[in-house]
Parts: structure tokens; sequence; C-alpha cells
């Protein structure tokens, strides 16, 4: 997996072992994501949300997490996915991201994978337009079935599920 | 970046570094005086010499290579200043204001090991050639009937100080004097207390008669400008025979009269009597802690945690008044509630306390700023500052300290005529910036004053028309002070013709930006021809906000209490609008309008009632009322800032809860006031939802 964009202070976990991946697999919109374990400060329960005036789009709004005021960002308009109210499975990551820690909004926390290099495939086999802030795709064992099942690029009925990785820098990175 | 056990001990390098270079810059400045008076101070000189040596040796042993050459080659220098080897003249002094300098610039160059090392080969050059040029003058030891013996006894620096004296014009003296041997150290403490205050103790010799009856005799140098008989009556209680050092007339030069020397049990040399003024000073403990500013911001987070749990408390005791409950207990429980509430408050001033610093932090490195500039610029500036020990938070007086070296520089390069000019005004030739600083309320006022040619306001009005910030029209309905404001303005200090006028409103945009986002003001007033000030008002904290709390649209909002003047509550049909804009006539006085819900796009059902309240703030001079649906009230609360993420979002600076995890933002009024009354301003929301 490479990362050409890695800022300087992020801790480069991928660089001690390039070979397995460890990566915290979470659900937005009945599809599986994850990102690099490395990059996750931590969890928490979606605490009550302030909204903030004139703000950026992406932004859903404050919350309070730890003693400090934590952006939080809808993954779901990052990911250009469609909007839905929280549920109750619903979560915060906190990501490192530049100066501070924002939390992004996902629907459900599922586990921790750890992937070896040829598990993954690389973006460009959805093709050249494939979002930038894809890295990769993994294969993983017999992950936790979601309601509604997994879309898109799953074979139904099998214990093999796939994962998108996503490069936190990038995804965060863009307005 | 990961913090190991180097990064720690960086830190610690570069913070007594730090201390040491503004204690060196201090000692500059005092020598800088000591040198205009003709008067150079062998303490002063002493001390820097110390100074830089202990830097030289902590940046050694840090690693920090160029900073230890660079300190090697100031000591060496100060070295030859202290032995009178090299005369201190205003070249010697800039070298090592320059010097100093450096080491602030290579230290600030942290997180870059390159920078650190990047040795001014040049500068230590300088120094070495400025060693060669040392005068090679006649000593004018050699005019004077010394002892050839007593001299070769002498120290080297007792010799330059001996010169030192005698060059300025001073008068030498030997007192010749008895001492029983028991007597000796505390009769040579009592001659030194008797002397510091009209003369310098240069060296204790051993005399010529040898000892008798436990006695021995002492000759002392003193040097003084003191008259004679003032000398006499003062050493009148210790005795001994004074005789003064004459220069030696050009015919007769006698042969100097045989020493006997007697050998002591204890020779008395001059360096067991004085304390060997080279000796580097053992670091002396003081009563201070350095503590990492990042603790206190978690202290103030904790109380602020606390203050919330109060809240919430209150709201609870307030819950079980209404239920069936004992009222003893609830009496209890209201009382402990109290209490917390109390030693909170203790606790949190105390914090606030700790944070707090004296502005002399800031103010001795603009003497410095001061000092340079106006050798620069060949013209005579003084600073004076008063209200130094005035205190604010940390972060406010480190952020203050950029914006205040941006008017010195001003005042200095566009305020103060040169000499020239201010003689043909029938000025004082030395010009004057004086910076002043006072507490006025929960803010600290610092003004900045210069007396030289004021600003115009006519000038500036025809300068700001040019530079296109304004037009023509609009400025013949602004008052005096909404015409030095435009000073400020961006795009002022742009305009092409670099006159002396708009020299003055170079960067001042800037300066209004840093002070604002430090929750302060600027503003200027100005005695055309005489003097200009600068009034910079400042928060005394940034951790703590005596807020009003209000809601729009049921997001919870929250503006300082110190810029509230008053809330009013209205009838909707008395707001009166013209040409876009909304204002009230309150008590005879048009006070402009801002709707909140419009300005921050909020959204919502407004509440249906005719009443509504308006707050209305003053901010710099100027007043503006904000439509708001409900006040909820006063409150203390712990302001928290906001992430990166969402610093572009205007009128907004950081957030506080209010108890209930909710969050309400502080209103940003110097902004608001901005967006809605400056004159450079483009209306967005002239009324209506967008």
């Amino acid at each position: 997996m490479s990362n050409p964009q890695h800022s300087v202070d992020r801790p480069a976990a991928n660089a001690q072992t390039p070979a397995v991946h460890e990566l915290l697999a979470f659900d937005v919109a009945s599809t599986h994501y994850a990102l690099p374990i490395a990059c996750v400060r931590g969890v928490v329960r979606l605490p009550p949300v302030t909204e903030v005036p004139r703000s950026p789009e992406r932004v859903l709004g404050v919350i309070k997490v730890r003693g400090q005021v934590t952006t939080l960002i809808d993954l779901r308009r990052l990911l250009r996915l469609p909007h839905a109210p929280p549920l109750a499975t619903a979560r915060v990551l906190l990501v490192e991201h530049g100066s501070e820690v924002l939390g992004l909004l996902v629907d459900a926390v599922l586990r921790i994978h750890r992937l070896k290099h040829d598990e993954i495939e690389p973006a460009s086999v959805l093709g050249s337009d494939a979002p930038i802030y894809l890295t990769g795709i993994g294969r993983v064992q017999a992950p936790m079935p979601p309601p509604g099942g997994i879309r898109g690029t799953a074979s139904r009925g099998s214990a093999i599920g796939l994962l998108l990785l996503l490069d936190p820098d990038r995804l965060l990175g863009t307005q | 970046m990961t913090g190991g056990p180097n990064d720690e001990s960086r830190e610690q390098f570069l913070a007594e570094a730090q201390e040491l270079i503004e204690t060196l810059s201090h000692d500059l400045l005092l020598l800088d005086q000591a040198e205009r008076q003709g008067d150079a101070n062998a303490e002063v000189l002493n001390d820097l010499f110390r100074g830089v040596h202990t830097l030289k040796g902590l940046s050694g042993m840090f690693g920090f290579t160029a900073v230890a050459r660079l300190a090697h080659a100031l000591e060496d220098q100060l070295e030859r200043l202290r032995m009178g080897r090299a005369p201190l003249t205003g070249e010697a002094l800039d070298l090592l204001f320059h010097g100093v300098e450096r080491f602030s610039q290579l230290l600030a160059t942290t997180g870059d090991a390159s920078g650190l090392d990047a040795i001014p080969e040049g500068f230590v050059e300088r120094i070495h050639a400025l060693a060669q040029a040392d005068a090679h003058g006649r000593d004018v030891l050699h005019d004077y009937a010394f002892d050839p013996e007593s001299l070769a006894a002498l120290s080297a620096h007792e010799e330059h100080r001996l010169r030192a004296h005698l060059v300025k014009g001073d008068t030498v003296y030997r007192l010749v004097v008895a001492l029983a041997v028991v007597r000796i150290d505390s009769a040579l403490v009592e001659l030194k207390q008797i002397l510091a205050p009209i003369a310098e103790l240069i060296a204790v010799l051993p005399g010529i008669r040898p000892e008798e009856h436990g006695a021995i005799e002492l000759e002392a140098l003193i040097a003084t400008r003191t008259p004679e008989t003032e000398l006499r009556s003062a050493l009148a209680t210790f005795g001994g025979n004074l005789f003064t050092v004459r220069k030696r007339s050009g015919a007769s030069l006698l042969p100097p009269a045989p020493i006997v020397h007697v050998p002591h049990a204890s020779p008395v040399s001059a360096h067991s009597v004085l304390p060997e003024s080279a000796a580097l000073a053992v670091r002396v403990p003081t009563n201070l802690v350095r503590v990492e500013i990042r603790k206190l911001d978690e202290l103030m987070d904790l109380v602020g945690e606390l203050g919330a749990v109060r809240t919430s408390l209150a709201g609870l005791s307030e819950q079980l008044r209404a239920s069936a409950v004992d009222p003893e207990l609830i009496a209890q429980a209201q009382r402990l509630e109290r209490s917390f509430g109390r030693q909170l408050a203790t606790m949190q001033n105390a914090v606030l306390e700790v944070r707090r610093v004296p502005l002399s932090q800031v103010f001795d490195k603009l003497a410095v700023v001061v000092r340079n500039l106006a050798r620069e610029q060949n013209k005579d500036v003084q600073l004076v500052v008063s209200g130094a020990r005035t205190e604010v938070d940390k972060l406010v007086a480190e952020d203050v300290a950029d914006p205040l070296v941006h008017l010195i520089r001003n005042a200095v390069d566009h305020g103060i005529e040169s000499r020239q000019e201010r003689a043909d005004k029938g000025k004082a030739s030395l010009g004057t910036v004086h910076i002043h600083a006072f507490t006025k309320g929960s803010n600290v006022v610092i003004e900045v004053r210069d007396d030289g040619r004021g600003i115009d306001p006519a000038a500036i009005r025809k300068a700001a028309v040019e530079s296109g910030v304004v037009s023509e029209a609009r400025t013949r309905g602004l008052s005096r002070f909404e015409i030095f404001d435009l000073l400020f303005v961006p795009g002022f200090s742009t305009s092409p013709q670099v006159s002396d006028v708009s020299g003055r409103g170079v960067g001042l945009d800037v300066v209004r930006t840093n002070v604002r986002r430090i929750g302060g003001t600027v503003q200027v007033e100005s005695e055309t021809g005489l003097s200009t000030t600068f009034v910079l008002t400042l928060p005394i904290t940034l951790a703590v906000l005596s807020a009003l709390v209000f809601s729009v649209r049921g997001h919870r909002l929250v503006v300082p209490l110190a810029l509230v003047q008053e809330v009013v509550r209205i009838d909707r049909r008395a707001i009166q609008a013209i040409d876009g804009r909304e204002l009230l006539d309150l008590r005879g006085a048009i006070l402009p309008l801002s709707r909140l819900v419009d300005l921050l796009c909020l959204r919502g059902e407004p509440p249906a009632v005719d009443v509504q309240h308006v707050i209305v703030l003053s901010v710099a001079n100027r007043r503006l009322g904000l439509l708001v649906d409900r006040i909820h009230g006063q409150q203390e609360v712990v302001v928290k800032p906001l992430g990166e993420s969402l610093r572009g979002v205007r009128c907004i600076t950081g957030a506080t809860e209010l108890g209930d995890q909710r969050l309400a933002f502080v209103l940003d009024a110097a902004a608001l006031a901005e967006e809605v009354l400056s004159v450079g301003a483009t209306r967005a929301h002239a009324g209506g939802t967008p």
C-alpha cells in the first residue's frame, strides 16, 4: 500500500511492517470500509452534536470528546453517499488529521483485520477513475453481516467479504 | 513528531537558552546606556561574559555547535572589553547586540537541525577584525606615580579598572592602614561597605612595612571622583593614611622606593581578599518552577469540566426542590452545591493567576528594537515604559509581542521625525516612544504613544480615496475617529504613493487581525504634529470569559459580557429600515441592528411573538444591536478553541459547554461589527433569510 502523501508527523505503521496491514473495519451505508488502525485515536459513542453556523457542508457540527471540542465530519458526504439519520449503533472514529483530531461518523464499527499484502488489491483494479481516497480493496474472511447485506462487489452467500481501504489524508484533505 | 528523551532535553535547552538570551539583552541595554553616559559598567560586562560563557557551555553540551561557536566568538570579544584590551565603542556594542540577536534567530529555527548549525562565519570574522583594530594607545598607567612592584602585583583585571578610572579623569588614592591579623577579614568588609557608595575599591595589596605586634600593613587602591574631603571624612573612623597618586612630572622620574617583602603566615593577596570577579557563577537556585503551558491548559480544562458538573448539580438541586423530598436534605444539597461553587471559583482564579505573567517580559524586548531602529535611522529615540508589572495570560503576552513590535517600528519609522526636523519644529531632539499598560476592568490596556509628527486626517482621507478604499463622497460623512480607523483597512497601506501617511498605515491591518485573534481591539488617536497614540485593549485571560448567554432559533451563543452595554426588549414594529440596513431609535440615538439569524445563516421558525430582544454591544467605540430570540443569563464560561477545520468560520471564535453536553459558540463581536458596520465592508446580508 503506497501512500505518497504521507504527512511527516503521521506514525508510519506501514513503514515498519509493510507485509501486514492492521485495519479497523466499519460500516457506512451498508458498505464496509477500513482505515489503518494507526491513524485512529479512539472510538466513542455519538454524543449530542451542536451544529456550527456557516460551517462547510461536510461538517455535521461539533461534539465534546475527552474535554476537547471536536469537529464531526459526515463521512457519507465525503464518500458521496446519500444522507441518513444516525443509527443506534453509530460511532465516532477519532482520526488525527493535521494538527487536530477529527470525528468521523460511521454507522457501526466492526472489527480489526490483519491483512497480508497479497490479500489487498490496488484500487486501480476498479479503473483509472477510482476515487483517490481509495487505496485498495481487501479480501476478508467472514465479516459480520450488516443489516441488508454487503452491497455491490461481494458474492452472495459466501463467507468472503470485501473491504474498501481508505486513505485518511486524501479523504479529509480535500474539501 | 515523536516525543522522545532527546526532544525533551532539546526543549529544556531551548527554554534555558531563551532565558539566558533575555538576560543578555537586558544587560546589553544597561551597557548601552552606560556607554552613552561615558561610564563603562564593570559589573554588567562581567555578567554578560558569564552569560555568554554559560550559553557556550550549554549549547556545546546539547550539540548545537553553531550556537557554541558564536558564543565563543562573543565571549572572546567580551573578555577583551572586560580587560580593557578593547574600547567600548558604539561599534563594539552594535556587534554585541547583533550577536545576541543572532542567537535568537538561530534558536528560533527549531526542528531544523541544519538551521541551528548554519553558522554566520562572516560575523565571527568581524569580531576578530574588531579585535585587531584595537587602539594601541599609550598606557595611561605610565603617566602616574604608581609603584612598579605594586602594579606588578595587580591582576590584569585590576589594572584595567585602574586605567578605566584614570582615563575618565577620576583620582586614585592609596589608603595605607595597619590592621590586626584577627581583624583583617571584618575590616576589609567594613572598608568595602564604606567605599561602596562613593568609590571603587580596586585592589588591596601588602604594604611595605613589616608585620609588628600582630598587625599587618595593607595598601588599598581606591578610585573615585568624589572630592577628597568627602573621602577622608568617610574613612575617618576606619583609620589609615590616605595618599593621592599623582601624575608624574615630566622632568623627575624618581626611582621607586625599595619594597621590603616580609613573608606572612597567611599571604594577603588581592585574590583572597576580593572575590575573583571572573569566577563563573554557579547557577543560583530560585523559587521558581518552569511549567509547560500545556499543563496549565489541561488544568484549566479540568476546572471547566468541574464547572459543568456544578451547573448540572445546580439544576438537579432545583428539581429536587420541586419534588417531595425532605426539605432538610434539599437545603443540605443546596449548601453543598454553593460551597462547591465557591471553592471552584477560587480554584479557577488560582489557575488563571498561575498563567499570568507580567508584561515586562514583552516590554524588555521592545527596548532593543527601539535602540536598533533608532541607530539604523540615525534618530534619537528613547523608550519609556510604565506599568510593566501589569499581568496578562501568558498566551496573550506572547501573541501581543508581534503587534507591539510592529507598532513600535511604525512609530520610529514614520512617527518620530529626524533630528533636523524636530529641531526646526522646536521639539526636543530626543524622541520618545511611551508604552503605558494598565488594567481596566477585565481588560488590559496598552498605549503606545510617540511624540512624533502625528497623523493628519486630511492626508488620510486623500490617501484612502486615492487607493480606492473609500469613495470621496463617503469620506465626508466620517467622524474623526472613523477617519483614523481607515488606517486599519486592508488596502489602505498598499497605496502606490509611499508617503509618510500611507507609510503609517503599512501593515496595520495585520496588527488589527492579530490583536483581534487574541480577543482584543486596537484603535489610534493623534494630535496632528504632536503625537500619535495606539490603544490596544486586551482580555486579561483567554481561558475564562464572563459571558452573556442567548439563543437564536435554538442555537445557543455567548458574547463577552464586557462588550454588552445593555439588553432591551423592543416591539418588532419599532425596527426601521433604510438602504437595506435595519436600525433602532434607542432613546434618541440611532442603533444599527443585525439579525443574527441571517448573519449566521441559521434555520428554524422564528418565535411567534412581537417582542424581540436586542443585545446592545459596544465594540471599539461603535455600537451594534443584535436581534436574538431569547436571553438565558450571565455565566462564567471556559472557552475552548475550535479546530483548524473550522478556522474559516467567521464571527465565531471558540465554543463552551453550558452544562448539558451541548456546546454554545462564542461570538466574535469585533468581527461581527466589522462585517456589519465597517466602511469598506460589502453588505452581503441585506435583510432576508438566504
